[in-house]
């Protein structure tokens, strides 16, 4: 703001002063001139008369060759004019006669028989020639004009006359000249900025006001004054802010009006999402115990002596229990995936072990409903997380099986460029446009809208897409309603020539365990599950309800591996349990935690106490394996 | 002032003329007036000398006309040639008529006269003779006065009848000669030292309107006067001047042609008969001289009367 003012009054002045300047400084000049002219004029004729008059007195001291008159002459010319430097008589051969004064001339002036006047440095030189006087005389009685002419000039008077006094004129003419220009100026100065301040006042002012407009202050107006230049745009800029206040206020209110509206919209949406995932997380976990507890039981009843119908009832049990995990893990992979806590292990594999497993996992699924399965020969390796790949390929397939009542599903892979396209092809009842984005919705079923659950809960795709989300990869379809569809996932060829091709197993025999383990579990059933199977597969098992039994049974003989559930009684924690016993037998003392509970924060804090976590049900496998991976640590 | 003159000019001319055809007439004798130009000295000259050859009712037709102009004109028995560039022009023409020339200074005629048929021609000129000069001058200044002359390239030739004159007179003379302008001031000076009045002589060698304020201002600074010897020297500043107006040089030649005219031979050259005295009492008083206001009539019946006398 400070320096708008000054700019604007430095060219107030300057559009000011510039005229007058020029103006005053063209006068200036010009009436120096003229006044340097004339003074130069007037010196000019005095000279010329000066000369004049000495040449016309001169002459008949030069006719009669009277030199001593002509310097009497000379001598009294300069006497009387001061300015005059030197004066000589020249005949007109342009030897002197007579001089007066040091001639300042340094060259030999042209003498010429009509007078001249010229500037030689700091001189005024006129050259006047001495005429004779021609009087009439008649002709009649004298024959004149058959004489021989005679010459009309005598000789020149040479007058130098000094500009010293012209010169100190003039610089005393252009020092008055600055001066009352300079004091013109001044006064012209003087004025402007009066005026331009005068006019510029009310302009701040308002130009102020408007910048406390402009950054928001719709409460600024411009204070009137009385001798006010502009009360029309004052007033226009009071109104203006008014009105704009005015209608801020309005906008204000209808935005908080929305902005309330939105946020109880978001926090009922916001509601109903937790309350569906509380649903969820409690479901899960209330049913994990018991069905975690079955599956434990089942495999300890598989290992007894039974008979043909037994054994069958068993298997079917079993069955049962492992779609009903199934279920479960779904729901949970769904969840972690909502979570945002999948991180992608990216490493490069080949993808025809993937293909292999899934054969060997999913051909008899689709033989028994009477499909053709097929996977395709892929020499390929890709860039990626495997077991995340393998889980978005198993939900391709099974969506795919399920959908699939006639004719097949083809897995297979091609190169395109720097992906490798992995394409689930199935001759199912296919997926309408409009539908094609639905399908990777939660929950989304097509042609189920009597909720079978053997067809799984509609998670398969919508884990599929998130996912390949989190990989950063791309997942689409292309489907003709009645003839099928297909899923391609496109995965980034590997660039590395070192390819991993471990895959961990799943499922498979399990061997003798010898080690101590200190079950710590609040539900009993659980604990004894846990202890049967456990002692089953030839381990000592201690099986305790809280904290402080573990640490007692742990005093007592120190375990090799310690599972603990989650939640304890009194609101305790197998994480609190874990962390206890280290505290007693050491960091290094191999844990696991299961548990029922399905929320992300679970899955964080396990990964943050460097603990294995296992969600109910807990497979008797999954159990093992991690198991054996801990004690072979 | 030069409108008027011309205007003059042709207003003098278209009268000559109609008076010339008017008085043509068969067999008798014609005279031409030969002017050097019309107007001032020449017409005042020609119109005197008219006036005396048709005098007493003579029977001559009298043609009056600038001499270029009368070429084709019926032949003269005289042509009368008025001034020296008339004189000159029917020199260089050629003409073959008896000539009588006037109002001319005698070192024009003498340098302009016609070699041969001397016995047909003769001149009036206007230089007064010495003896008149010195007569005048013995008059006008104390007795004693020593008189200067200064002779020039034209003027040599009267030196002779100068020195004759003051020797009869018993006037003291100093003649100095100046060959030309250049020895002017020197020449001057030594005259002006040694007299105690100046007398010029026709000689525009000398004295011409270029020198003459010169030579006047040395006079007066010599407090010495100077004789002039035309009206023009009075106005210019000489004290006194002696001469024969065009009127009367124009009568006395009239009178030489009324003589030609009536069977007389054409005399010998000769001066002028009659003259004027001027005088400038401005001057005259600058120079401390006292001379009666009637002074020019009183001297010129003197000089009259003294020539009449044997």
């Amino acid at each position: 703001m400070s320096a708008t003012p000054v700019r604007v009054r430095s060219r107030i002045l300057i559009a000011a002063l510039l005229p007058a300047i020029l103006v005053a400084v063209a006068l200036a000049g010009v009436l120096l001139e003229r006044q340097y002219r004339s003074l130069d004029d007037a010196m000019q004729a005095r000279a010329r008369a000066e000369a004049r008059q000495l040449a016309s007195a001169a002459e008949f001291g030069v006719f009669a060759n009277s030199l001593e008159t002509l310097n009497l002459l000379t001598r009294s010319v300069r006497a009387g004019d001061p300015d005059i430097v030197a004066v000589t008589i020249r005949d007109t051969a342009g030897l002197p006669l007579a001089a007066s004064g040091v001639s300042a001339l340094t060259m030999r002036p042209a003498l010429r028989d009509e007078e001249s006047v010229f500037q030689h440095g700091m001189l005024t030189v006129v050259i006047a020639p001495i005429r004779r006087p021609k009087l009439p005389v008649d002709d009649v009685y004298s024959w004149e004009s058959r004489a021989v002419p005679v010459p009309d000039i005598e000789g020149f008077v040479i007058l130098e006359m000094s500009r010293k006094s012209l010169e100190t004129e003039r610089s005393r003419q252009m020092a008055l000249g600055a001066f009352v220009a300079a004091a013109g100026l001044g006064l012209a100065a003087w004025l402007a900025a009066r005026i331009a301040l005068g006019v510029m006042r009310p302009i701040f002012r308002i130009s102020d006001v408007v910048n406390r407009i402009g950054r928001g202050d719709l409460s600024a107006r411009v204070e009137s004054d009385a001798r006010g230049a502009m009360p029309g745009l004052e007033a226009g800029i009071n109104g203006m802010a008014e009105r704009l206040g005015r209608a801020q206020e309005h906008l204000v209110s209808q935005i908080e009006a929305a902005t309330g509206a939105l946020r109880q919209r978001t926090d009922e949406a916001e509601r109903a999402n937790m309350a569906k995932m509380r649903f969820l997380a409690a479901a899960s976990h209330d049913l994990r115990q018991p069905i975690h507890a079955q599956g434990l039981f089942l495999d300890v009843l598989s290992r007894t002596e039974l008979d043909a119908v037994q054994r069958d009832l068993v298997a079917k049990m079993a069955a049962s229990v492992d779609a009903s995990a199934e279920m479960l893990n779904t729901l949970l992979d769904f969840s972690r995936i909502e979570a945002g806590v999948v991180e992608p292990q990216v490493r490069p594999f080949r993808l025809q072990p993937l293909l292999d497993k899934i054969d060997a996992e999913f051909g008899p699924l689709a033989v028994a409903k009477g499909l053709v399965f097929r996977t395709r020969e892929a020499g390929a390796a890709v860039q990626s997380d495997p077991a995340l790949v393998e889980l978005v390929t198993r939900n391709l397939v099974s969506n795919a099986i399920r959908y699939t009542e006639r004719g097949g599903v083809l897995v297979a892979c091609r190169r395109r460029g720097e992906a490798v396209w992995l394409e689930v092809w199935d001759t199912g009842i296919g997926i309408a446009p409009e539908q094609q984005q639905e399908v990777f919705r939660e929950f989304h079923q097509l042609g189920n809208p009597e909720r079978d659950r053997h067809k799984g809960l509609g998670l398969g795709l919508a884990i599929a897409d998130g996912l390949t989300r989190t990989l950063g990869h791309r997942l689409w379809l292309e489907s003709v309603p009645g003839r099928g569809s297909v899923f391609r996932l496109a995965l980034p060829l590997a660039q590395s020539t070192f390819v991993d091709d471990r895959v961990e197993a799943i499922g498979g025999a399990t061997s003798s365990i010898h080690a101590r383990v200190l079950v710590i579990d609040d539900d009993e059933t659980v604990r004894e599950g846990m202890a049967r199977l456990l002692e089953d597969w030839g381990c000592t098992c201690v099986a305790v309800e809280t904290i402080e039994e573990a640490l007692a049974a742990a005093r007592r003989q120190r375990p090799d591996v310690v599972i603990s559930d989650y939640r304890l009684r009194e609101q305790r924690t197998g994480s609190e349990a874990i962390a206890a016993l280290r505290a007693e037998l050491g960091a290094d003392l191999p844990a696991l935690l299961v548990t029922g509970d399905t929320a992300p924060e679970r899955l964080r804090e396990s990964a943050a106490a460097n603990v294995p976590l296992l969600h109910k049900p807990v497979s008797a496998q999954l159990l093992h394996r991690h198991l054996v991976a801990l004690l072979s640590r | 002032m030069v409108r008027r003159f011309h205007l003059l000019r042709a207003f003098a001319f278209a009268w000559l003329m109609t008076f010339a055809f008017s008085c043509l007439g068969a067999g008798r004798p014609v005279v031409w007036l030969a002017l050097s130009e019309t107007g001032g000295a020449y017409t005042e000259a020609a119109e005197a000398a008219r006036a005396e050859i048709v005098r007493s009712g003579n029977p001559v037709d009298v043609v009056a006309a600038p001499w270029r102009e009368l070429a084709g004109q019926p032949s003269p028995r005289l042509v009368v040639a008025v001034g020296a560039a008339a004189l000159e022009g029917i020199r260089q023409a050629g003409w073959p008529f008896p000539l009588l020339a006037t109002l001319l200074p005698r070192a024009a005629w003498k340098a302009l006269a016609p070699g041969v048929g001397a016995r047909l021609q003769s001149a009036v000129w206007l230089d007064q003779p010495m003896s008149r000069q010195l007569d005048l001058l013995r008059t006008a200044m104390p007795s004693n006065a020593r008189i200067g002359v200064l002779l020039g390239p034209d003027s040599r030739a009267i030196e002779e009848e100068l020195l004759r004159a003051a020797a009869d007179r018993s006037q003291s003379v100093l003649v100095v000669h100046a060959g030309s302008i250049t020895q002017l001031p020197v020449a001057l000076q030594r005259v002006l030292d040694d007299t105690d009045v100046l007398l010029a002589v026709s000689d525009a060698y000398i004295f011409n309107g270029s020198t003459i304020q010169d030579i006047l201002s040395s006079t007066f600074r010599h407090r010495i006067p100077l004789a002039g010897f035309s009206p023009a020297y009075i106005k210019a500043g000489a004290m006194l001047a002696l001469y024969a107006t065009p009127a009367q040089i124009g009568a006395q030649a009239g009178e030489v042609a009324r003589g030609f005219l009536a069977g007389r031979p054409l005399p010998a050259p000769q001066g002028p008969r009659d003259f004027s005295i001027g005088i400038n009492y401005g001057v005259a008083r600058s120079l401390g001289l006292s001379i009666d206001p009637d002074a020019a009539t009183k001297w010129a019946d003197f000089l009259r009367a003294k020539e009449r006398s044997p």
